[in-house]
């Protein structure tokens, strides 16, 4: 219990100082945040084993926290230092950690339907007892290579489990705007033949239970698609400041179902934590993540010969 | 032994030495693909020769995080020109998840492209197209005989980085000898000596262009991999004659980038040659009004060399 909520706490503040760094003007490029979605990879993520892979499109840190990536290393990879994941050649929206299952971000949308169904493909070879779990949000529904690939992995039956968030907006494009059918788990049940399940993606219990469900078929050899239902209180980038698209219904909604609050109230509910618990919890988050930004900070630029294919 | 059969024998070689390659493509279990290359192959290599979809992003995709897994997937391209469909997959992830991963992740695939120009296929089956995938990370190669075919297949098969194998389908079918060397990615290779004019090509034209010039004082380098270029032959070529002449069966990318090289580093006299800038026809005439032909080529070498 202590742990989901110091990772709630941990990603939603991660998530805050690297919005300040940006204001510091001193990461190259843009971000994407995830607030309101945080329960989701947490709650999938906590079924999984050491040797199982996971990866993501372009909506990263959430999902990256939950794997058990360390902060500091993701500061020190926006900040350009030889201590981040991948010496800052890969940044925000590419970021990777074999070592810790997390085999990376992705920025072209949908792009890592593909090439995690081909990681489930080399374990099914390699009859491995791994599986593979990939995080995409409503958007990449619509891309045409999300359609081939969920083809195949039903015809194939490769164990790997799709995470949709549906956060119901692909950048500033409604999802009544940009599919024909808006209950994606019935969309994928009925074109692919893979089961699927239409969840609460706010409520971490909820998302605990499903994917454990999901997670279970996944290992006996079968695709599994969840589709979460949340609300993204944030802009698409960093660079949506306004976010003047969102209706005023969905912004309250958004804030109905913050995650973090319903969490919160569930275990003060159940008397499992008290408020000082709690502003202990977040007090101890924010000081360590404090630390690990400063020794982000103070690592060297990673020099030209660190990486490996300038040799 | 034929251009083709090269191939299919060291991948059958390979095959049998090593479990992790993997074969996957339309119609390649019961045709052996379009080429036939893998006909008959299924019994030897039970459930390695997958039969996809027509589906070539999501194949190539699924190649790529099989190969991230430490299979090498080999996938076959009915025609060059539907790598387009593939372009994110290939241009966008297997050539940048090494970099990318710092080295942490590396894509061994391969993809045999065959490109099939002058066959009156039409716009859409006959473009030559590997320019556009001449991409930093993308290792990009073009045989222009059985042997290179073999050797080239070969060191693919043995290294790390994904590989765009262009074939065509015109030369399926050359006979030539073939030995068991590697042809390591990189090197170009003089097919003929000579000192009146250097003459640059790949692919296709080699065998074109070697009959032309077989009686005249001309020098030929055979570029075999086009990404990364064999800078240093080129520039030895250029230095070595008075005249380049540069032939590609596309629209003049790859030779103004060859183009390039010759004259930042010598005083030669640079020409290039390649098909005109339309959509390819499929009647027969036009066709040959816009690809290059073995005339045009005859012509443009005699009266370049005078």
């Amino acid at each position: 219990m202590d742990n989901i909520l110091k990772k709630l706490y941990m990603i939603r503040y991660f998530e805050e100082k690297v919005a300040e760094l940006h204001k510091e003007g001193i990461v190259n490029g843009t971000d994407h945040f995830s607030t309101g979605q945080e329960a989701i990879p947490i709650g999938v993520c906590s079924h999984l084993r050491k040797s199982d892979i996971v990866t993501c499109g372009h909506r990263v840190y959430h999902i990256a926290l939950s794997c058990g990536l360390k902060p500091e290393k993701i500061f020190a990879e926006l900040l350009g230092k030889t201590t981040g994941y991948n010496k800052g050649y890969a940044g925000a929206m590419h970021f990777s950690s074999k070592s810790e299952g997390f085999w990376g971000a992705n920025g072209i949308v949908s792009a890592n339907v593909a090439i995690s169904s081909g990681i489930a493909l080399s374990l099914k070879v390699q009859k491995s007892n791994s599986i593979v779990v990939t995080f995409l949000g409503d958007g990449a529904t619509t891309q045409g290579i999300f359609h081939e690939t969920l083809n195949m992995a039903s015809l194939w039956n490769l164990p790997i489990l799709f995470v949709c968030e549906n956060n119901y907006w692909a950048q500033s494009t409604s999802i009544k705007e940009h599919s024909a059918v808006i209950d994606l788990a019935k969309k994928v049940k009925g074109a692919y033949n893979i089961e699927s399940l239409r969840v609460d993606g706010t409520d971490i219990n909820k998302v605990m239970k499903s994917s454990k469900i999901a997670i279970d078929k996944v290992r006996k050899g079968k695709p599994v698609f969840i589709e979460f239902l949340t609300y993204r209180q944030c802009g698409h980038s960093i660079n949506d400041v306004d976010k003047s698209y969102f209706t005023k219904e969905y912004i309250r909604k958004a804030k109905l179902n913050d995650p973090i609050i319903k969490y919160e109230r569930y275990l003060i509910k159940k008397k499992l934590i008290t408020r000082e618990k709690i502003e202990e919890l977040k007090k101890e988050i924010k000081e360590q993540l404090e630390k690990d930004l400063i020794a982000a900070k103070n690592a060297r630029l990673t020099e030209l010969n660190e990486i490996e294919v300038f040799k | 032994m034929k251009y083709i059969d090269a191939i299919r024998n060291v991948i059958i070689n390979e095959m049998e030495n090593n479990e992790k390659i993997i074969v996957m493509g339309q119609d390649i279990r019961e045709w052996g693909g379009s080429s036939g290359l893998f006909k008959g192959l299924d019994k030897r290599f039970k459930g390695r020769i997958i039969n996809t979809p027509i589906s070539e992003a999501a194949t190539v995709g699924i190649g790529i995080g099989a190969a991230m897994n430490g299979m090498r997937p080999i996938i076959e391209f009915t025609f060059f020109d539907f790598l387009l469909c593939a372009a994110d997959p290939i241009i966008n992830h297997a050539a940048k998840i090494k970099a990318l991963s710092n080295g942490d992740f590396n894509v061994p695939l391969i993809i045999r492209g065959v490109l099939s120009s002058h066959r009156g296929y039409g716009a859409t089956h006959s473009q030559n197209l590997e320019y556009i995938f001449m991409c930093p990370g993308l290792n990009v190669v073009y045989p222009s005989n059985p042997d290179d075919a073999a050797g080239l297949m070969r060191y693919a098969l043995n290294q790390s980085d994904p590989v765009l194998f262009i074939e065509h389908k015109l030369l399926h079918n050359m006979e030539g000898g073939v030995t068991s060397e590697s042809v390591p990615f990189g090197k170009a290779k003089i097919r003929q000596k000579g000192k009146n004019l250097g003459i640059i090509t790949y692919g296709r034209l080699v065998p074109i262009v070697e009959r032309i010039i077989k009686d005249m004082d001309v020098e030929l380098l055979d570029l075999r991999s086009l990404n990364p270029l064999d800078k240093e032959s080129i520039i030895a070529i250029s230095r070595k004659t008075e005249k380049i002449l540069i032939i590609e069966d596309g629209i003049g990318f790859v030779a103004s980038k060859v183009a390039a090289i010759v004259h930042e580093n010598s005083n030669a006299k640079v020409k290039i040659m390649h098909a005109k800038e339309f959509p390819i026809p499929a009647a027969k005439n036009l066709e040959n009004y816009v690809l290059l032909t073995d005339d045009k080529i005859t012509e443009v070498i005699t009266s370049f060399i005078k």
